[in-house]
């Protein structure tokens, strides 16, 4: 017996090839093609610059905190607070501002300042408190709600025209939000896909106990996932103050929901460990477009959010049968 | 396994280099677990260029040994010195950094990452801040050829077998530049001819200087390979010795404190009855791709009171088999019929019919390890009358099924998670044992546990087949096949390419399991005990040599 053992690896594919798996990663693309096309063929007004145009604007505030939310699902955790962070940035931005273009910088810092608080609040609540994520960023819900409500509960100030560009203006033939969230989403898919880091937050959400034995400092990767998202949210909360041109007190509601919708039908798992921004992004377009012809076809936008409930189940149901039959 | 049956064995002389300070060494460390004292006062010296076994039953204290050299653990009390500077390890990381690499036994490998990925997992090759993916995967692949690991980069390990994880595990601990490998139970789901392989690699590290700490249920390995033997039972030091200098009957006798029976697979009065129809019978089972490998047309017959052992290299469907009679396999074709009925291709149709299987993995498809013992030993029964649980009827159950099992009854309230890995077998035994088996299939029925727990669950086994039961044990323990069946199918690549009688040497089994000549799935499919073709002269050297553990 002098050769080295000959045993076949029971799969034919060797170079790792999963076909299972190649349809969780694109089958989101697919949808997004499918959906693209019936818009073009079936829905009036559909397939218009202006359609476009709008479709990519109203994409950008949703993309951007669907980018941090898919952080912080990949190591395995959940961020309800996004929205609300969103909201709070919104009251704050355009009722500190009050159309005062001066204070465009500050009001910037401000809101990055209060992303990187709330992440590292939700953070450490996770990593040093051991609160399951899903209580720790529904109490931090409730904080920045409460938050909100001390600071006004109407709708205050106004947002300055330099600031709206944010949301209303165009770079080229680009929309400018698009062009954040776009240079945004390839700065998140470096870390992820190419950097340690970005490793180090897969294997964290897919195994933490044998991330940990290969000495991950896996509690500093949690935490920084957490502060990534937030800061992430922040950003999106500028955009949406922008888009809005007012501090709306409920301006943030229910983005928690659609941004983790955007993270699951963009394929990443919610156990955490597999999944990318790329999917996320394609998700988004999908839920905006389906949106917008929602819109189109005069449907009420709140069907939206009906849809949005029942999307996320049959999407996690969809991908949990795949990974119980890989 | 046996011991390696065809290196030359090196003259264990004094272990290592002695003039050389430790790699590791643990002073009179101790370590408790709440109330439990899992280490008290051990002490242990790992040289340089020395093969060191660390022996005990379950519970003895090896892990938390394992886990104090790895950092996982931090000592309560005692000194550890590396390079004999007394140390304190901050971490996994820190004890990895001090030259330490550690092959788990319950796998570290995280699943949604590939194999480089993994193991290169925390030291990845980086260009300035980012990965270095294509030196990753030249890296990775050039390690495992070196390795001779037939496994591939970039292939998942979610995607990987049992096995092949256990060989992704040692590529990754040989692929860091360590001083001291500690390896846990490193064989235990590895074939024959993988574990030759190994024992190469670890000739090749002593042979460099590197130091191997070896723990292994396996005494014949531990006789084979080490220099020196560290024996430690109820979390002390019984003894440290040259391997040279004790014998087999004599580490188990240090082990459990007690004479054991010297003969681990004592002959067993036939009791096989073949008057009438086969208790289980397969025929044709085929799945083009299964969860875990394919396997073409298998057909066997089991009667009442027989032991069919399944033998085989990783990947050659003994699992898949298994999983195909019981129905849970999709997509799979076959037919099973138990005493001549059909049976449908469902697992709760085989529970019906009175198929039990105890699964490979005890932890993972085994056992609610956060249940009680109760509630396992009675999942596959539960007594109920008007769609409540009938609590009483239930205790009776399981501790009818516990008595069978040899499971003290005291332990039946208690979380499985609690057990040691013998009384978890027992637990996962007893609860088919409850709902009154005619075919019992075992996967690595004593994958990991002691010795001592190991000769109970063979006896188990005897007994029951002599209560007229079928069973059918797939492992990759062959002394353990060949001294526990009546007779060994021989898979290789999803095909039956033999049948032995259960008496005949490991050489043949392994010369049908790894080189096979024809085929013989057809006139193997229906026989009653008659050897189909291999006499053993395939294979070189001296193999024809009896495992040092007897039968």
């Amino acid at each position: 017996m002098t050769s080295v053992p000959a045993s076949p690896t029971a799969r034919p594919g060797l170079s790792g090839f999963d076909l299972r798996e190649q349809v969780a990663r694109l089958g989101v693309w697919v949808a997004l093609g499918v959906v693209l096309v019936v818009g073009i063929v079936a829905v009036p007004n559909f397939a218009t610059a202006a359609n476009a145009d709008a479709i990519l604007r109203q994409a950008a505030v949703l993309g951007i905190v669907a980018l941090g939310q898919t952080f912080v699902v990949l190591t395995g955790g959940i961020d309800l607070s996004v929205g609300m962070l969103m909201g709070l940035v919104t009251v704050l931005a355009n009722g500190i501002m009050g159309g005062d273009p001066a204070l465009i910088l500050p009001i910037v810092l401000l809101a990055l300042g209060c992303g990187l608080v709330t992440g590292v609040a939700n953070g450490l609540g996770v990593v040093a408190a051991r609160v399951d994520p899903l209580i720790v960023t529904l109490a931090m819900l409730s904080v920045l709600q409460g938050v909100i409500f001390i600071y006004t509960d109407r709708t205050v100030g106004s947002a300055p025209a330099e600031f709206r560009d944010l949301a209303y203006g165009s770079i080229g033939p680009i929309p400018t939000p698009a062009l954040l969230l776009g240079g945004l989403a390839v700065v998140c898919w470096v870390i992820l896909a190419r950097t340690p880091f970005g490793r180090y937050v897969h294997a964290v959400g897919s195994s933490a106990q044998d991330a940990r034995k290969a000495g991950i400092p896996i509690d500093r990767i949690r935490l920084a996932a957490y502060v990534v998202c937030s800061v992430l949210a922040a950003i999106a909360g500028l955009v949406l103050a922008a888009r809005l041109g007012s501090g709306f007190t409920g301006a943030g509601a229910g983005f928690e929901l659609s941004s983790i919708v955007a993270v699951v039908v963009g394929g990443t798992a919610l156990s955490g460990g597999r999944g990318g921004v790329a999917g996320t992004l394609a998700a988004v377009l999908l839920l905006t477009i389906l949106a917008t012809m929602l819109n189109l076809l005069g449907i009420s936008p709140f069907a939206q959010r009906v849809v949005n409930g029942v999307v996320i189940v049959v999407a996690v149901a969809v991908y949990t049968a795949q990974r119980r039959e890989a | 396994m046996g011991p390696a049956t065809d290196r030359e064995p090196h003259a264990p002389g004094p272990p290592g280099h002695l003039d050389e300070p430790p790699v590791i060494e643990l002073r009179g460390v101790a370590k408790a677990f709440g109330i439990v004292r899992a280490l008290d006062g051990v002490d242990l010296a790992v040289r340089p260029g020395s093969v060191h076994a660390l022996v005990g039953e379950n519970g003895a204290g090896k892990s938390t040994c394992i886990g104090i050299i790895a950092g996982v653990h931090r000592p309560d009390a005692g000194t550890v010195l590396v390079r004999g500077t007394p140390t304190r390890f901050a971490g996994p990381a820190a004890a990895e950094a001090a030259g330490i690499s550690v092959v788990y036994q319950e796998q570290s490998l995280v699943p949604d990452l590939d194999v480089a990925q993994n193991i290169y997992l925390h030291r990845e090759p980086r260009r300035g801040p980012f990965l270095d993916t294509r030196r990753l995967y030249r890296d990775c692949t050039a390690h495992l050829e070196r390795l001779a690991i037939p496994v591939a980069a970039r292939a998942p390990v979610r995607g990987l077998s049992v096995a092949e994880r256990q060989l992704v595990e040692i590529a990754k601990a040989l692929s860091r530049d360590a001083s001291l490998i500690v390896m846990d139970e490193p064989t235990a789901s590895l074939t024959s001819v993988e574990q030759e392989h190994l024992f190469r690699v670890i000739e090749d590290l002593r042979a460099a200087g590197r130091a191997v700490l070896y723990v292994s249920h396996r005494l014949d390995e531990i006789l084979a390979i080490t220099d020196t033997a560290t024996v430690l039972k109820d979390g002390r030091l019984v003894r440290t010795m040259p391997t040279a200098a004790t014998s087999h009957q004599e580490l188990v006798t240090l082990m459990v404190g007690r004479e054991l029976v010297a003969d681990l697979y004592p002959p067993r009065p036939a009791s096989i009855d073949r008057s009438g129809p086969p208790r289980l019978s397969v025929r044709d089972a085929t799945i083009a791709a299964g969860g875990q490998s394919a396997i073409e047309d298998i057909s066997l017959d089991v009667w009442p009171g027989e032991i069919v052992g399944l033998a085989g290299l990783i990947g050659s469907g003994r699992t898949t088999l298994l999983r195909t009679i019981v129905g849970v396999e999709p997509g799979a074709t076959r037919g099973v019929q138990v005493d001549g009925v059909e049976v449908d291709p469902s697992p709760s149709a085989a529970i019906a019919a009175g198929i039990g299987f105890v699964t490979e993995d005890r932890k993972l498809e085994g056992l609610a390890l956060d249940l009680t013992n109760l509630a396992n030993l009675v999942s596959t029964t539960l007594p109920a009358r008007r769609g409540v649980y009938q609590a009483a009827a239930g205790r009776a159950i399981a501790e009818t099924a516990a008595d069978r099992a040899s499971l003290p009854r005291r332990v039946l309230g208690a979380r499985s998670r609690t057990l040691s890995g013998g009384n978890q077998q027992r637990v996962v035994v007893g609860k088919w044992l409850a709902i009154g088996p005619r075919v019992l299939l075992c996967d690595e029925p004593t994958r990991g546990i002691d010795v001592g727990a190991k000769a109970d669950i063979h006896a188990l086994l005897r007994g029951l087949a002599e209560s007229g039961m079928a069973i059918v044990m797939a492992s990759s323990d062959l002394p353990e096949v060949l001294g526990v069946a009546d007779r060994v199918l021989v898979l290789r690549e999803g095909r039956l390419v033999a049948e032995l009688p259960g008496g005949v040497t490991e050489a043949t089994v392994m010369a049908a399991a790894a080189v096979g000549g024809d085929t013989l799935g057809d006139s193997g499919a229906a026989g009653a005990g008659g050897t189909a073709g291999n006499d053993g002269t395939m294979t070189a050297g001296d193999a024809d040599e009896p495992p040092m553990g007897g039968r």
